[in-house]
């Protein structure tokens, strides 16, 4: 008696889920980037979701460090700072993507976690891939914990990879 | 006695310093690894679950998952070995334990046949044990780990919060994260 209780209830959650998936055909998958090892590892692991799902890749980088005001050109510099930060997601697109995948490029400031959940918010991306840096005890509160923050508060899932993970 | 020179060499002092090695230049990321190396195969996936709702979406999601890569599903359901139901149980704790194994196996079959329906290979796994060291355990080997993670919490469940947490932090694989329940961001994702 109970046992079917049970499975109905299986039964029922079955179709809720899905009734949300299969989702749209064009996913696009969002790999925040800092330049460190395991944010390339994300990227890596990104292309492989894309290929299969035939995704486009969004490229963002935060910049979080306001601009000197020693230069007297604050505008000026952050808009080199901003350029920078495109081409070297640009070259490492070109690198890590190839030619085969829909790339873009994006570059943000403010804080890491806040405008990555926005970004994702207001694109509808369907999956964050995300690189983890090991960071333990007392170091993981001074920085790096972007990818934890993020997993509570993005709208759609996270992929989470740690800098150690090895591609086999 | 000992003269001061015959225990303490002062040549290699005296001696120029070799030129210091090269620094190695700081590259902002890894050099790219070899084609073999650089290919991300999800052959196994584990996706461990309560039969929660958010559990089950991330069930269907890894099952999607599983049919784009060909890989194989295995569904993992963990036996608490405090089980929430222990308050209200009227019994033995082996007749309790033993109703709590009939039910998980009786959910687990249910769950792999609705998947075996679609094709995708799957494989059953039930364990007895404390949920997110199990978890942690058991996940040695997969390529991807599928967790669901309960948004806002009206209840306390079996997957808490904090047994999605501490998969996160532990486990040695990917971590696939998916929530359900109301965006707090605003921006719902209707299929």
């Amino acid at each position: 008696m109970e046992t079917n209780e049970c499975s109905l209830a299986v039964a029922s959650n079955e179709a809720a889920a899905r009734r949300e998936w299969p989702l749209p055909k064009q996913r696009e998958i969002l790999v925040p980037i800092d330049f460190s090892e395991p944010s390339v590892t994300a990227l890596r692991h990104a292309r492989t979701l894309a290929d299969g799902q035939k995704a486009h890749v969004i490229l963002l980088n935060v910049v979080e460090e306001p601009g000197s005001f020693r230069t007297m050109d604050a505008v000026g510099q952050r808009r080199v700072r901003f350029e920078q930060r495109a081409e070297r997601l640009q070259a490492l697109a070109d690198r890590e993507l190839g030619p085969k995948v829909a790339t873009r490029i994006e570059v943000r400031e403010g804080k890491p976690a806040t405008e990555i959940t926005r970004l994702a918010s207001r694109r509808h991306v369907d999956l964050i891939v995300v690189g983890q840096h090991s960071h333990r005890g007392l170091w993981r509160w001074v920085q790096g914990h972007t990818a934890s923050k993020l997993s509570k508060t993005a709208p759609c899932p996270v992929l989470l990879l740690k800098g150690g993970h090895r591609l086999n | 006695m000992i003269a001061w020179n015959e225990c303490f060499d002062p040549t290699p002092l005296l001696r120029p310093s070799p030129p210091p090695a090269p620094k190695p230049q700081r590259t902002e990321a890894p050099p790219p690894v070899n084609a073999a190396e650089a290919a991300w195969r999800i052959r196994r996936i584990l996706v461990p679950t309560d039969f929660s709702p958010c559990s089950v979406q991330a069930t269907a999601q890894a099952a999607e998952l599983a049919r784009q890569h060909d890989a194989t599903l295995t569904i993992l359901h963990v036996i608490d070995r405090n089980p929430a139901a222990a308050r209200t149980h009227l019994g033995t704790a082996e007749s309790l334990m033993r109703q709590l194994w009939i039910m998980g196996i009786a959910k687990l079959r249910r769950l792999a046949q609705a998947l075996a329906q679609k094709h995708t290979k799957t494989e059953t796994r039930i364990v007895e044990g404390l949920p997110a060291e199990t978890i942690v355990e058991n996940c040695s080997g997969f390529d991807l780990l599928v967790i669901g993670e309960q948004r806002p919490k009206p209840v306390r469940r079996f997957f808490s919060k904090r047994t999605a947490r501490r998969v996160m932090a532990q486990a040695e694989c990917p971590v696939l994260l998916v929530h359900s329940g109301a965006d707090p961001a605003g921006g719902s994702r209707a299929a």
